[in-house]
């Protein structure tokens, strides 16, 4: 579905990806593990379009995406939920929504979208009306995790959606994630949590210092030594 | 020297009008400012040009005046947004100074321009208000600061309403609260960028033609418009929208009455002051965030 083949990204001089390939098939979960600023951000970025590329190439579905405008993204179907949930704090909950379905022509489906999102996040509708900045860290990335679905995506990108969340609501977060890859979407998994994502995951890669240095299925990364040692602290 | 109950809500009338017309000059900065992050020292001109293009429209080409306030306000629209895409936008990613000494060399380089076009004459509009005061009871009212404050109401409630109810002005806010999750939005920024350019001169403009049949026309107007509506907007609490709006009403205000009360040769100076003493002591203004919100 997707193929990340070789890229390289630069800020500056620094060269933060060092020709990074990996590939997702549809239906699975694809966990990309590493430590911070190893270039897991920058690689999602990289798929969306806010990080320009300087060599290599994306193709999602056979079509080549590298360096697409970054508004043009979602509307081939990729979504991305940025780190630290990136909600916009001074527009209410019901907004925020509405913005994720932006690109989407059918309105009525955008509208069909956002109950679906109150059933699933109850906690949202009760306060769709609030100012999405007043919300909990919890309830922030929920609505931003709704507000990426509502254009109903079949790529979605997550960048870190267990940062900063009490273990309780990590848990809830990974059983939604679950939930949204059961319904057919797709998801590239970015997480420091490398054991709930790799518990979670069809295929992870470790990437350290702008390279993919390891791969292999959830179950096989979990059990190998190096990695138990620097990213499963123990 | 004693004043008044009517002559003080008189005065008060005209303060609240002029305080409109800040208003809309503090959106002005407050809309280009959440926006790009950056203080367009050009939107007086903007101000200059809705008035000198609206001389145009109304007495060169016999518009009606709604006609002509309109067609200034587009015109001068298109003209801030051609300054953001061929000036703000290549800018984009240099430090800030760059792009406000950028914005002065727009000011100078416009109103040498105007003064090629419209010359160096003051120019009178004609009076579209009429000038047959209104009774109402006691108080006697001109009708141009009642046409004024009217019409810039309807501005500002047009442009909040523009704001809170339509999918693009949400899109612009969110544009202006975080630039990223904006774009994975698949909102344009690029286009919000120059839609806010283009609403700030817009209102600047707006303000200038609906002063311009009280005051005289000429290319240097601006200078003064432009540092009281900068004025209004820092005591109001720069990027915040009813900060905007309430230190503009509160600057024209607060001029109206020192300069009836005191004397009208201090009425510009009030601006200064109040700029200067909200600087010195609350420098976030009445409704304004916190320092340091200066995203770079």
């Amino acid at each position: 579905m997707l193929l990340v083949e070789n890229i390289y990204c630069s800020y500056g001089n620094i060269e933060v990806l060092k020709g990074i390939s990996f590939e997702i098939m549809q239906g699975q979960i694809v966990a990309l593990i590493g430590a911070n600023g190893a270039g897991k951000t920058t690689t999602l970025k990289a798929i969306s379009g806010l990080m320009p590329v300087a060599k290599g190439s994306i193709l999602f579905k056979g079509e080549n995406i590298t360096n697409l405008t970054p508004y043009k993204t979602v509307a081939k179907r990729i979504a991305q939920v940025p780190e630290g949930r990136q909600v916009f704090p001074e527009l209410s909950v019901l907004d925020n929504l509405l913005l994720g379905g932006y690109s989407v022509k059918d309105k009525d489906r955008v509208r069909n979208q956002i109950d679906t999102m109150f059933r699933r996040f109850p906690r949202l509708k009760e306060r769709k009306k609030q100012q999405a900045g007043t919300l909990s860290g919890g309830e922030q990335q929920m609505l931003a995790i709704g507000r990426a679905l509502i254009s109903e995506p079949e790529l979605l990108l997550l960048d870190e959606p267990s940062m900063g969340l009490a273990p309780i609501l990590v848990g809830e977060v990974f059983d939604i994630i679950e939930e949204i890859r059961e319904q057919g979407t797709t998801i590239l998994l970015v997480e420091q949590n490398a054991h709930m994502a790799l518990n979670i995951a069809d295929k992870a890669y470790v990437i350290q210092t702008g390279e993919i240095v390891l791969e292999g299925s959830g179950e096989e990364i979990v059990n190998n030594e190096e990695v138990r040692k620097a990213y499963l602290a123990e | 020297m004693g004043i008044n109950i009517f002559d003080l809500l008189q005065v008060t009338i005209g303060g609240v009008a002029m305080g409109c017309i800040y208003a809309l000059m503090a959106l002005g900065f407050t809309i280009i400012y959440n926006a790009l992050r950056l203080i367009n020292f050009a939107q007086g001109d903007m101000f200059m040009l809705g008035a000198t293009f609206g001389l145009t429209f109304y007495v060169s080409l016999s518009f009606p005046f709604p006609l002509a306030l309109i067609a200034a306000g587009v015109v001068v629209g298109v003209i801030g947004m051609v300054i953001e895409r061929t000036v703000f936008r290549p800018l984009r990613n240099y430090p800030l100074f760059n792009l406000i000494i950028a914005t002065i060399g727009i000011s100078i380089t416009i109103r040498a321009l105007a003064l090629l076009i419209w010359g160096s004459q003051a120019m009178s509009f004609p009076p579209v208000y009429g000038d047959k005061p209104i009774k109402v009871g006691q108080i006697i009212l001109l009708p141009s600061y009642l046409w004024v404050l009217l019409i810039s109401v309807m501005f500002i409630i047009l442009l909040q309403l523009f704001f809170t109810k339509t999918i693009l002005g949400k899109a612009m806010r969110a544009s202006a609260q975080n630039r990223n999750a904006a774009f994975l939005m698949g909102i344009n920024v690029f286009f919000m960028d120059s839609l806010a350019s283009a609403i700030s001169a817009g209102l600047g403009a707006v303000g200038g033609i609906l002063v311009a049949p009280i005051f005289f026309v000429e290319t240097e107007m601006g200078a003064l418009a432009g540092l009281k509506g900068f004025a209004a907007a820092v005591l109001g609490g720069f990027g915040s929208i009813p900060g905007a709006i309430a230190g503009g009403v509160i600057l024209g205000l607060a001029e109206n009455l020192a300069a009836s009360l005191i004397s009208s040769t201090y009425r510009d100076a009030v601006a200064f002051i109040i700029l200067i003493g909200v600087l010195l002591l609350k420098p976030n203004g009445l409704l304004g965030k916190k320092a340091g919100d200066f995203k770079a």
